[in-house]
């Protein structure tokens, strides 16, 4: 039989749990959004942004709810940013095994469409610039033409929010070096949006 | 304050804000499965740990998938980076992506550089900026 302070250290054992799982949710509701929206820059696809995000969410809950709450942010986006390269390298890899297959047909003796060959350009040109609807999807689609590092810089700098040594924890490189690729991401989007800005 | 600092400020405060509109429209069914995902992931969190008897059972699976992960990453780094298709600019993007450990980068020649990393809150020196300090 429990005795009335077991059931109190039990008690309070369990509302603990409560405030460390309410803690874990309230912290993923302020990143989901920017979190998805920093996955979907980096891979083109809502589909693989949104698995990105689910499984970043998985592993920081499997891995790290036990760790302060201060040190899950740069916990979250470093899981985020292998995630984003992982989803990066499988399509590298999927492109060289179908750029060995010759002549690849669907039953109408039509050629398949590489999913890699069809995705936006990276860096789209003047024109296509200019027919770009608004503010929003200009920047966004300047830096989805950014080299993926200083488009990691400046997401996780200006979007995020994170600090200097966040962004490096995060991104797993020196502080010397995201004011790098954030410096140089800030002087290529200048120079690309000129004349939206 | 320069005006060329001042313009970059003025940059990245517009782009912040610009950013965040974006991410404050996302589509009511994104929003939804990111509730889903959420929710999925504070209930893993109070799932108890597994117990060592089940980590054990794994361990030669684990051995497997090692070797496996060896011979792919060998497979790997014999593939050519130029065999890739595409043109210069995703030879580009997958060479970067590969050697995505890259770290101190420092833009010696860049006054400008300098300039905007003095205007930093953030920055108390250049050794600060060299991660030496």
């Amino acid at each position: 039989m429990l005795r009335c302070g077991d059931f109190d250290r039990q008690r309070a054992k369990r509302e603990l749990a409560l405030d460390a799982a309410r803690d874990l949710e309230r912290f993923l509701a302020s990143v989901e959004k920017r979190a998805f929206k920093i996955a979907q820059i980096a891979v083109r696809d809502t589909e693989d942004a949104l698995d990105i995000v689910q499984d970043s969410m998985l592993q920081l809950a499997r891995r790290y709810a036990g760790r302060p709450g201060d040190e899950w942010k740069p916990l979250f986006y470093r899981i985020l940013q292998n995630r984003i390269r992982d989803c990066q390298r499988r399509r590298m890899a999927r492109s060289k095994i179908f750029a060995w297959l010759p002549g690849r047909q669907n039953a109408q003796g039509e050629d398949y469409e590489d999913p890699v060959d069809v995705a936006p350009s990276h860096e789209p040109g003047p024109g296509e610039r200019i027919m770009i609807a608004g503010a929003i999807d200009a920047l966004q689609s300047a830096v989805q033409a950014l080299p993926p590092r200083q488009q990691q810089a400046f997401l996780l700098r200006n979007f995020e929010g994170l600090d200097v040594a966040d962004t490096a924890a995060a991104m797993g490189c020196s502080e010397g070096s995201v004011k790098t690729h954030y410096f140089r991401a800030l002087q290529a989007l200048r120079a690309a949006l000129g004349e939206h800005w | 304050m320069s005006e060329s600092d001042r313009n970059l400020q003025d940059f990245e405060r517009r782009s912040r804000e610009v950013l965040n509109q974006g991410a404050e429209s996302i589509g009511a069914d994104v929003r939804s499965r990111l509730t889903q995902a959420r929710f999925k992931a504070v209930e893993e969190a109070r799932k108890p740990v597994a117990p060592a008897a089940w980590m054990r059972s794994l361990l030669p699976a684990g051995g497997l998938a090692a070797a496996v992960a060896v011979a792919l990453l060998a497979w790997h780094g014999s593939t050519r980076l130029t065999d890739l298709p595409g043109g210069e600019s995703s030879r580009g993007e997958a060479l970067e992506i590969v050697a995505m450990t890259d770290d101190y980068d420092p833009l010696e020649d860049d006054v400008e550089f300098y300039q905007w990393l003095d205007s930093e809150p953030e920055v108390e020196s250049v050794a600060d900026f060299a991660g030496v300090g």
